[in-house]
C-alpha cells in the first residue's frame, strides 16, 4: 500500500518533528549541563585528591625534615663525625637505628664532610660510597635541603640536614622516604582512588592497583605541558582517569588517579532514560495536539471544498471529480475546476448575449420593417374606410364598414403594442420632455371611454382635482397611452358596472421639486385573484387563459404600461378581487412647465380647403388614392408625385400651400426631397411640409423635423389628425395668409376639447351612463 | 540660620566629589607564560600607578599553553605568551601582539664561579657526562642541572641554535620542572645549579644568579640585537580576533609608549618597533 503524505499528515509530522527537535535540543543542553555538573563534581573530587596527595607528600617531607633535624642535633653524632674513633660506628648505629625505628623513615644515613656515607641505618652493611642525591653538597655548606631522587627504580624524598660540631659542619644526616607502591597505596586509601606515579616519559614509578594501568603518554604530556588535570572517561568500566601534573619537591611528575565514576555515570544514564521517556511522551502529545489542532484548522478548507463542489454542480450541472485525499490540493483542485468552468460558462454566456443582442437588433429591424410594411396597407384600408364612411351608404354597408374600421384600428393598436414592447425590451424606448396640458388628455379620454363604457352598459365617472388639470412638462403621448390602456381594460372587463377615472395631486417627497400626480382607474368588473395579479405585468400574460378566450387581447398592454410608468419615474399598483373589480393607481412625477398653455380652446375649424394647392408625395398607389380622396372630401385637389424627385420637380414648377411628404420612396426619399425643397425656397419663404409616413416611432418624427419638415402624421392616416394638422398650418381664417413660422410641433393630441355630455354635473342627462366632476 | 547654605555647600561638594571620582577600576588579568611574567609585572605596576581607570594583574605563570587555553576558552581576554603563535594556533581565531624579544640565557646558581660554557658542554651536562663545575673552569661543585619539558619556549629557543639539545636524554640526576617559577626557586635553592631561561625572567631570582657566556658570547641585549648571540625568545600578548578589551588596549598603548619601552629596555628586552 502506498503511503500518502497529505497536508494534515505532513503538518502533523512537521510539528512533531519540530517538537522532537526542540526537545532533543533541550535534552542535549540539559545533558551538557548535567555532564558539566558531573564533570565539575569530578574535577572537584580530582582537586581534592590532588590536594590530599600533595599535603600527604608534604607531610612526609616534613616528617623526614624533622627526623633529619632531630638526628643532626645529636651531639654524639657531631662529635663522632668530627673526631672519628673506635666508638664512632657504635655511636652512629645507636643514634641512627633508634631514629629510624622511631621515625618510620625508609632511609637514614650520615655522610662526613667529604660527602662519603659513613653509616646507613636502613642498610648497615653498605658504606663508603657517595650519595647521588641532590642536597648533600648544599647541606655541607650549611643549608637545610629537601630533594627528590630517582634511585633503584623508585622515587625517593630526602631531607638533608647539616651536622655541626662546635659550630662547624662536619657532616650531614639524610632522612628519606620511598614513594613506592606501598606508600602510594596508603595515600590512595585516603583519597579513595587508584594512584600511579609516572614521569613525563611515561615511566611508572609506583602504582596501587593489581597491575600497571595502561596509561596514555599523550595525556601525561598534555597534563605536564598544559599544567592542568587531563580527564579520560571510560564508559565501559565507568571509571575516570585523571592525569594530575605535580611537582614532587623539585621534579615534575604526573599522578594518575583513577576514580570510580559509576555513581555519576549512572546518574547521567538515568537522566538520559528519563529524558528519552519525556521525548516519547512529548512526541505522542505533539501528534495528538497536531491532529486536533489541524482538524480544527482544516475545517474551513473542507467546508470551502464542499461549497465549491456544490456550487459546481449547481452552476455547471457537473460534479467535480477528484481522487485527491489531501485537503489543500483537493480544495485547490475544486476551486480551479470551478473557476475554469465558470470562465468557460461566462464565455458561453458572452457569446449567447452577443447573439441575443444581434438577434434583438435583427428583431428591431424586422419589426421596424414589418411596421412600415403593415402600416402602409393598413393606411390604405383605414384611410379608404374613413373616406368611404363619408359617402352615402346603406345601413348594412355602414355596419360592414364599421367592422372594417374597428378591425383595422384593433390591428393598428396591436401593432403599436408590439413595437412598444420590442423597444422596451431593446432599451430603446425614449420619452419626450415637452410642456403640455393634462386637461385635454383627460377630457379626451373621458370622451372616448365614456362612450365605450356606455356601449357596455356601464356607468363612467371622472373626478379631476384642479392640480390634475394643469400644464406640466413630460411625455403627453405616453401619459395618454398608459391611461388609455388602463381605461380600455376597465371597459373591456366591466359589463353593466361602473368605471371611473380620477386625478389628484400627491405630496412630493422631501427635496423633490417635481409635481406628483396620481391617476386612478377603477372598475367593478371581473377583478383578479391574487395569484393572477402577480403575473399581471409580465409580457404576453393575462389574468388567466380564459381571459384571452373571453375578452381577447395580446397581454402586452399592462407590461408596456409598467415600463412606461417606470421610465417616467413613477409607479403603478393594482388592488383587485375576483368579481369585485380592480383599482389601478398610477403615480407620476412631472416637471414644472416652462411655457404658458393655450388660453382658449378653439373649436375645430370646419374642413374646407377649396382652392388650396396641395402637393402629395406618395409612391403607394392605394395611399395616393386615400390621401387624394380625403383631401377631395376637404375640398382640395392635390397634385400627386410618385416619388421625392417628382415632388421636387413639381415644387420647382408651381407654388403649393402645403406638402404632404411620404418618407420612404424610390429614387429620392422624403428626407432628401424636403432638403431639396428647403434649399430651393431660400430665405423668406417656407411652405409647410407634413410628413405622412409608416415610420411611426418617436425618433422617426424627430428625424422628419430634423430633415426640415414641419409636422408629422403616422400611417395609417386618419381624417381627424389630418384635418387637425391642416388646420394648424392652414388656418381657415387666413387661408390665403402665410403659414405659421416653423416652430416646434405641438405634441399630439393637442386638439381642442370638444364639449362632452359626461362633463356635465351629475344628474344632468342626456347620458345617464356618464358622469364627471371637476373639483374646485 | 546657616542650615540652608550648609546644605547647598554639602551638595555642591558631594557633586564635585562624584564628578571628580575616578571610575571603578577595570581589572584585567593577563595569565600565561612565565617568560614574560616578571617584565610584564613591572610594566603592569607602572601602568597601574600611572592611571586609575584600568588595573592590570599579572598572575603567576600558567605557561604559554595556559594562555592559549584561557584565551581560546574565553576565561581570559588577554594572555601572555613566550613565543609567536603557530599557524594552527592562529587559525583558532587568536591575534598575537608581539611586545619584545630577548636572549635566552644559560644561567648558573649564585655559587658558581664558571662564566663560560660551550654548546657541547651544555648538552653533556644534561646527559650527565659533566657533573662538576670544575670541568667548566669553575670551582669544584656538583652541577645541579635543571631541565625543562620539550614544549618550553626557552628550551625551544636554545634548541634552535644547539640542535643536539633537541633529542637529549636527561640524566637521572637532572631535575625537570615545567614552570619558570619552579626553575627560579631551584636556582635560588641550589647555588651550583644550572638552567636555561630568558634574561628578563631571571630578575625574579632572589640570589645573584650567573649568566654564562655561550660559546664565548655574552648573552647581552646588544649581542642579541646584533645577532651575535642567537638564542632568544620573543613574547607578547594574545587575544581573540577583534576582541581586545579597552583595558588591554590601554595597556598595550602603555607598553609601546616611551615609558613602556624604557622599562622593557631596562630589563634587557628589545621592544618591537611599532
Amino acid at each position: 500500500m502506498k503511503l500518502r503524505f497529505d497536508t494534515t499528515l505532513s503538518l502533523i509530522l512537521v510539528f512533531s518533528a519540530l517538537a522532537t527537535v526542540s526537545h532533543l535540543t533541550a535534552f542535549r543542553v540539559s545533558d551538557e549541563v548535567l555532564r558539566e555538573t558531573v564533570r565539575s563534581q569530578e574535577i572537584e573530587k580530582t582537586r581534592m585528591v590532588s590536594r590530599i596527595v600533595e599535603e600527604l607528600l608534604h607531610s612526609e617531607v616534613e616528617q623526614a625534615s624533622l627526623t633529619a633535624k632531630l638526628t643532626a642535633r645529636r651531639n654524639s653524632l657531631g662529635r663522632s663525625l668530627a673526631r672519628p674513633d673506635r666508638d664512632r660506628d657504635e655511636t652512629m648505629q645507636s643514634v641512627l637505628d633508634n631514629a629510624l625505628l622511631a621515625s618510620q623513615m625508609d632511609f637514614l644515613e650520615v655522610t662526613d664532610a667529604s660527602e662519603t656515607v659513613v653509616y646507613r641505618a636502613h642498610d648497615p652493611g653498605r658504606q663508603g660510597d657517595r650519595p647521588t642525591t641532590w642536597g648533600v653538597h648544599e647541606a655541607l655548606a650549611g643549608a637545610s635541603m629537601v630533594a627528590s631522587a630517582q634511585e633503584d627504580g623508585l622515587v625517593t624524598l630526602h631531607a638533608i640536614e647539616p651536622v655541626r660540631h662546635q659550630g662547624r659542619v662536619v657532616g650531614t644526616v639524610s632522612a628519606g622516604i620511598k614513594l613506592d607502591s606501598r606508600r602510594l597505596k596508603a595515600i590512595s586509601t585516603l583519597v579513595a582512588a587508584q594512584l600511579s606515579l609516572v614521569s613525563s616519559t611515561g615511566k611508572v614509578w609506583a602504582y596501587t592497583g593489581e597491575r600497571v594501568a595502561q596509561l596514555e603518554t599523550k595525556a601525561i604530556q598534555e597534563a605536564l605541558t598544559q599544567k592542568i588535570p587531563v580527564f579520560r572517561q571510560d564508559a565501559q568500566t565507568l571509571r575516570t582517569r585523571i592525569y594530575l601534573p605535580v611537582v614532587i619537591v623539585d621534579n615534575a611528575y604526573a599522578i594518575v588517579a583513577e576514580i570510580d565514576s559509576s555513581a555519576a555515570l549512572e546518574k547521567l544514564e538515568a537522566a538520559n532514560w528519563r529524558s528519552a521517556g519525556y521525548t516519547v511522551a512529548i512526541l505522542l502529545l505533539s501528534l495528538l495536539a497536531g491532529v486536533l489542532v489541524l482538524r480544527r484548522l482544516m475545517k474551513p478548507l473542507r467546508d470551502l471544498r464542499i461549497k465549491a463542489e456544490n456550487s459546481a454542480v449547481e452552476l455547471t450541472g457537473a460534479p467535480i471529480r477528484s481522487d485527491l485525499d489531501d485537503e489543500i490540493p483537493a480544495v485547490v483542485h475544486a476551486l480551479e475546476t470551478l473557476t475554469e468552468r465558470l470562465l468557460r460558462r461566462n464565455a458561453e454566456l458572452d457569446e449567447a448575449r452577443a447573439a441575443a443582442e444581434a438577434a434583438t437588433v435583427a428583431k428591431s429591424e424586422f419589426l421596424s420593417n414589418m411596421s412600415h410594411e403593415i402600416r402602409t396597407p393598413l393606411n390604405g384600408v383605414l384611410g379608404m374606410a374613413e373616406v368611404l364612411q363619408r359617402t352615402p351608404l346603406t345601413t348594412e354597408q355602414a355596419r360592414y364598414l364599421d367592422a372594417i374600421v374597428t378591425a383595422g384600428k384593433a390591428l393598428h393598436a396591436v401593432l403599436g403594442d408590439v413595437l412598444d414592447l420590442a423597444k422596451v425590451e431593446a432599451g430603446r424606448l425614449s420619452l419626450e420632455q415637452v410642456d403640455f396640458d393634462l386637461a385635454p388628455i383627460l377630457y379626451h379620454l373621458g370622451d372616448i371611454y365614456g362612450e365605450l363604457a356606455a356601449g357596455q352598459g356601464s356607468l363612467f365617472h371622472a373626478d379631476f382635482a384642479p392640480a390634475a388639470l394643469t400644464r406640466v412638462k413630460g411625455d403627453p403621448t405616453r401619459v395618454h397611452q398608459v391611461l388609455s390602456n388602463l381605461l380600455s381594460n376597465a371597459v373591456k372587463f366591466t359589463r353593466e358596472g361602473s368605471i371611473s377615472l380620477s386625478g389628484e395631486a400627491l405630496p412630493s417627497p422631501a427635496g423633490d421639486p417635481r409635481r406628483w400626480l396620481r391617476f386612478t382607474v377603477s372598475d367593478t368588473g371581473v377583478g383578479m385573484a391574487p395569484e393572477a395579479i402577480d403575473r399581471l405585468f409580465k409580457p404576453f400574460t393575462q389574468a388567466d387563459a380564459s381571459t384571452t378566450r373571453l375578452y381577447g387581447g395580446t397581454g402586452l398592454g399592462l407590461t408596456i404600461c409598467r415600463h412606461l410608468v417606470e421610465l417616467m419615474g413613477g409607479t403603478i399598483t393594482v388592488d383587485s378581487a375576483p368579481q369585485k373589480g380592480s383599482i389601478f393607481r398610477v403615480d407620476l412625477p412631472f416637471a414644472q412647465a416652462t411655457s404658458a398653455g393655450a388660453s382658449d380652446q378653439r373649436p375645430e375649424a370646419t374642413p374646407g380647403f377649396a382652392g388650396r394647392r396641395f402637393l402629395v408625395a406618395e409612391d403607394n398607389l392605394v395611399n395616393q388614392a386615400v390621401v387624394k380622396a380625403m383631401l377631395a372630401q376637404l375640398g382640395a385637389d392635390p397634385v400627386i408625385a410618385p416619388d421625392g424627385a417628382a415632388a421636387v420637380e413639381y415644387f420647382s414648377k408651381e407654388a403649393f400651400d402645403l406638402v404632404l411628404m411620404d418618407c420612404q420612396m424610390p429614387h429620392m426619399d422624403g428626407y432628401q426631397a424636403t432638403a431639396a425643397i428647403r434649399a430651393m425656397e431660400g430665405e423668406g419663404r417656407r411652405t409647410p411640409i407634413i410628413a405622412v409616413t409608416a415610420n411611426a416611432q418617436p425618433e422617426d418624427r424627430q428625424r422628419c423635423l430634423d430633415a426640415g419638415m414641419d409636422d408629422y402624421l403616422s400611417k395609417p392616416i386618419r381624417r381627424e389628425p389630418l384635418v387637425a394638422a391642416l388646420n394648424r398650418w392652414l388656418p381657415p381664417e387666413s387661408q390665403a395668409a402665410a403659414p405659421p413660422a416653423a416652430a416646434p410641433t405641438p405634441p399630439p393630441p393637442p386638439r381642442p376639447i370638444p364639449p362632452s355630455p359626461w362633463r356635465r354635473p351629475l344628474g344632468c342627462p342626456p347620458h345617464a351612463s356618464r358622469s364627471s366632476t371637476a373639483r374646485p | 540660620m546657616f542650615a540652608a547654605p550648609c546644605w547647598r555647600c554639602a551638595l555642591f561638594l558631594f557633586g564635585l566629589a562624584c564628578a571628580a571620582a575616578p571610575a571603578v577600576a577595570d581589572d584585567l588579568a593577563i595569565p600565561g607564560s612565565g617568560n614574560a611574567e616578571y617584565v610584564l609585572g613591572r610594566l603592569a605596576e607602572a601602568f597601574n600607578a600611572g592611571q586609575n581607570r584600568h588595573r592590570i594583574i599579572i598572575p603567576p605563570s600558567s605557561g604559554t599553553a595556559g594562555a592559549l587555553r584561557d584565551v581560546s576558552e574565553g576565561s581570559a581576554a588577554l594572555g601572555r605568551v613566550g613565543r609567536a603563535l603557530s599557524a594552527e594556533e592562529s587559525g583558532r581565531g587568536l591575534t598575537y601582539l608581539p611586545l619584545g624579544r630577548e636572549p635566552v640565557v644559560v644561567v648558573a646558581g649564585a655559587g658558581v664561579t664558571a662564566r663560560h660554557i660551550t654548546a657541547t658542554q651544555l648538552v653533556d651536562v644534561y646527559r650527565g657526562r659533566i657533573t662538576d663545575w670544575q670541568a667548566l673552569g669553575g670551582a669544584p661543585g656538583p652541577i645541579r642541572a635543571i631541565g625543562r619539558e620539550a614544549s618550553d619556549a626557552s628550551r625551544q629557543a636554545l634548541q634552535k641554535v644547539i640542535r643536539p639539545l633537541t633529542d637529549v636524554q636527561f640524566a637521572a640526576s637532572v631535575k625537570v620542572v615545567n614552570l619558570d617559577p619552579q626553575l627560579i626557586e631551584l636556582l635560588d635553592r641550589y647555588p651550583t645549579s644550572l638552567g636555561i631561561l630568558n634574561r628578563s625572567a631571571l630578575a625574579a631570582c632572589k640570589t645573584k644568579v650567573v649568566f654564562l657566556a655561550l660559546d664565548g658570547v655574552e648573552p647581552t641585549p646588544d649581542n642579541f640585537a646584533s645577532g651575535r648571540y642567537a638564542a632568544g625568545i620573543e613574547f607578547g600578548l594574545i587575544y581573540r580576533d577583534g576582541r581586545l578589551p579597552a583595558a588591554g588596549r590601554a595597556f598595550v598603548d602603555f607598553v609601546t609608549s616611551a615609558e613602556g619601552v624604557r622599562i622593557l629596555s631596562a630589563h634587557g628586552v628589545i621592544p618591537f618597533a611599532r
